[in-house]
């Protein structure tokens, strides 16, 4: 009891006492109690990534943020405008590239939906693609070619983000792999190869091409004789 | 020898076949099917040379230029290669390869160069090129673009505060500053001048250890807050356009700042940030607000941030009055707007490093006589503090004042004095007292001529106390100080710290008071 009494009459007086000698040229009231400031250092957001990979290489994204009552306060108080959460996003998102980004704020829900075409997630590297997650992500659940990674990363406050990302590859994705390489979880996949779809017309001439060539090899006479084995056929 | 009509028909098919594969893989003008690369280049105009080790780490994602290459053709784009180049300052970079592009398909390529040591020894910005080549099949051939852009490679004391191009800027805080995090790479704790006035700071404060707990670390940072007085550094405003972030603003290093004296709010923030984490506090933050910057440091243990108002070094303010006056504007203004805390101990941790500065010699605090001038008043403060207790009060004090006890017309006192000049003195007397506090006080105060300039009440249990300051003449110089009154159990007990008026201008004697206030304890208040 003493020692609390003693440390508090110390508090009390160093509080009221320090540079009185300077009180007039100080703006605050003596005694006003010496405190730190409020900043948001707990904020936890959940960030849910919904991501729809095209067979081209495109990312459909669609992103849920939702916040505890504090945190939603503060992206609000920083972003109060949609057009200042998207630049938000953007920046997120630096090193790829975003089109068609809309957000929506549901203050009831105290949460920020968002929906954009991500471009450089994926590349197609030899006969296989690749698509890139940031940083060391866990894969926690997969069903066929749907696979959920979930990821925390540290907001600067000292809060954090928890993000759960959940990944559609193409239907017809075979040969899936997740690897963790230089800083990125990725995803590996082979599409059938879609060279050959590149022009029907020539792919059908080629093929018309190949079929003649075939039966050139394995008739006697070569495709020169074919009129003549009809002729056979007939009679 | 004569070939059969059928071999001839096999090489005319094979040849057919061949050249009907290639004008499938490879697209052709001739069939329509000729592959479209749309390429889009954003790049930074301006690399922040102090910054210059966050281009190479692709983690921080500060690329200096991101290539959006997209198939706008029917046909697939294959063996595509980007690579770039920085006239002066990197060689071709080993070409990045995407083997293909699908027609609708994109694929985004960022350049994060290793940037040689050299930038950082630039004092002005240089203009240079930024190469970019890009490099894809196209009808048999191989198809190269080179595109390239004019940058500057800034001084090593340059920021712009956002590499966000004008036409694409909202205008916003975020926007503006969208590069605020790179004033991390300005914190230079180890810096051998940064660390040896810190630890003058330290050594100001008693040899604290800063990190060990909140009141070490508060003493650290108040110690720090006087050397920087003691040192006589000032605010200078930032000259017109600092903030809007348009231009290229001359930001000082730590070193420069206490070297020079004086230095701008984001200066300030930068350099009193560095000179704490020097002592372990490394939880650190500037914390930027429209037009305004200073730092927040976190203490270890309870994890409060006290934030510091290093402007009001101009004034004077103890260390105390500066966390009261970030607090309030905190309060009152800044909390209510946009704001960005950048946590050094992030950022750093991140790649947002300092440069490497050039040595200066080892004596430079000496050279500049600042050092002399914070071990003078560490000297004044007379070493470590010694316990004097009786029945009515304890209290510590500098071991080498001298000491002095009797009887004078207040009652019973005890005092110590600044040997070398008698100009700062301690003093207590207590008396037996039947009356009020304010009866005690005014006889006091009746037995000199000085002048009251602030006075505050409070109450400790059941003994009311009030605290003062006055200030007088005393063969023909000015004095000022602080005082208490305290009446309990029909005692009354005065404390007196008083000095001539330079000591309390040069922050000496705010630092004895500082050191020795948090000390006293009126035991008769009971506990």
């Amino acid at each position: 009891m003493r020692v609390k009494l003693k440390l508090l009459l110390l508090i009390m007086i160093s509080l009221f006492l320090y540079g009185l000698p300077q009180l007039e040229a100080q703006p605050i009231a003596l005694g006003q109690p010496v405190k730190g400031i409020e900043l948001p250092v707990k904020v936890e957001m959940d960030d849910l990534l919904n991501m729809t990979v095209l067979e081209n290489g495109l990312v459909k994204v669609n992103e849920v943020v939702k916040a505890t009552a504090t945190g939603y306060l503060v992206l609000k108080q920083q972003y109060p405008l949609t057009f200042l959460f998207k630049r938000f996003i953007e920046m997120d998102k630096a090193d790829i590239e975003l089109e068609n980004l809309t957000v929506n704020f549901d203050d009831a829900n105290r949460r920020v939906t968002a929906s954009y075409v991500a471009l450089g997630m994926t590349a197609k590297k030899m006969d296989k693609w690749v698509f890139s997650i940031e940083g060391d992500a866990k894969l926690t659940t997969r069903a066929g070619n749907t696979l959920v990674f979930s990821k925390t990363s540290p907001l600067p406050l000292g809060g954090k983000k928890n993000m759960v990302i959940t990944v559609h590859l193409p239907e017809s994705a075979s040969d899936v792999s997740v690897t963790t390489e230089g800083g990125y979880t990725k995803i590996y996949y082979r599409l059938p190869s879609n060279g050959l779809s590149g022009n029907p017309v020539l792919i059908g001439i080629l093929g018309i091409l190949i079929a003649l060539l075939v039966l050139n090899l394995v008739l006697k006479e070569g495709l020169l004789g074919l009129p003549k084995m009809l002729k056979k056929g007939k009679s | 020898m004569s070939l059969s009509r059928k071999n001839l028909i096999n090489l005319a098919l094979i040849a057919l076949i061949v050249a009907v594969g290639v004008l499938t893989f490879t697209g052709s003008a001739a069939l329509g099917g000729e592959p479209k690369l749309d390429i889009n280049v954003h790049y930074k105009e301006q690399i922040i040379s102090a910054a210059y080790k966050v281009y190479g780490r692709p983690s921080l994602k500060f690329w200096v230029a991101k290539t959006v290459l997209k198939n706008t053709g029917d046909v697939p784009v294959r063996n595509v290669k980007v690579s770039y180049y920085i006239d002066g300052y990197t060689s071709w970079s080993t070409p990045t390869e995407y083997d293909e592009i699908p027609p609708g398909g994109a694929v985004v390529d960022t350049y994060y160069p290793k940037l040689p040591k050299k930038v950082a020894e630039l004092t002005s910005p240089v203009p240079t090129k930024l190469y970019i080549k890009v490099t894809y099949d196209k009808g048999g051939r191989t198809e190269e673009i080179v595109q390239s852009k004019d940058i500057e490679i800034l001084g090593v004391h340059d920021i712009v505060y956002s590499s966000i191009p004008a036409e694409e800027s909202l205008l916003t805080f975020p926007d503006v500053f969208s590069n605020a995090p790179l004033l991390a790479a300005w914190v230079t704790p180890t810096d051998p001048v940064v660390r040896e006035f810190s630890d003058l700071g330290n050594k100001l404060a008693g040899g604290a250890g800063a990190s060990l707990s909140d009141e070490g670390a508060l003493k650290t940072m108040q110690g720090i807050w006087q050397a920087l007085l003691i040192r006589g550094t000032t605010y200078k405003t930032e000259p017109e356009g600092f903030w809007t972030g348009k231009y290229a603003q001359y930001v000082k290093f730590p070193r420069d700042t206490i070297l020079d004296g004086e230095g701008t709010c984001i200066d300030l923030a930068i350099m009193y940030a560095s000179l704490v984490a020097a002592q372990g506090l490394t939880d650190v933050y500037i914390m930027l607000v429209p037009g305004h910057a200073f730092p927040v440091v976190r203490l270890p243990k309870s994890g409060a941030m006290i934030p510091i108002e290093t402007t009001t070094l101009n004034q004077g303010a103890t260390f105390k009055q500066a966390v009261q006056t970030a607090v309030y504007n905190w309060q009152q203004k800044f909390s209510k707007g946009p704001y960005i805390p950048i946590s050094v101990k992030m950022w750093q941790a991140s790649g947002v490093t300092p440069p490497e500065l050039p040595p200066l010699p080892p004596d430079i605090l000496e050279r500049k006589g600042i050092k002399q001038k914070i071990l003078e008043v560490i000297n004044k403060l007379g070493g470590e503090l010694r316990s004097y207790s009786n029945n009515y009060f304890s209290i510590r004090y500098p071991s080498s004042w001298s000491e002095d006890s009797g009887t004078d017309d207040e009652g019973s006192f005890v005092s110590w004095t600044y040997p070398e000049d008698e100009g700062m003195t301690l003093y207590v007397s207590w008396t037996p007292f039947q009356g009020s506090l304010s009866d005690y006080i005014s006889y006091i105060e009746s037995l000199y001529d000085e002048h009251r300039m602030g006075m505050q009440q409070g109450q400790i249990g059941a003994c009311p106390y009030v605290v003062a300051s006055y200030a007088w003449e005393y063969e023909g110089q000015p004095w000022m100080s602080n005082e208490i009154y305290i009446l309990c159990k029909g005692v009354g007990i005065h404390l007196s710290f008083q000095a001539e008026k330079r000591y309390w201008d040069d922050g000496t004697a705010s630092t004895v008071w500082e050191r020795v206030m948090g000390t006293f304890y009126p035991m008769i208040a009971g506990g």
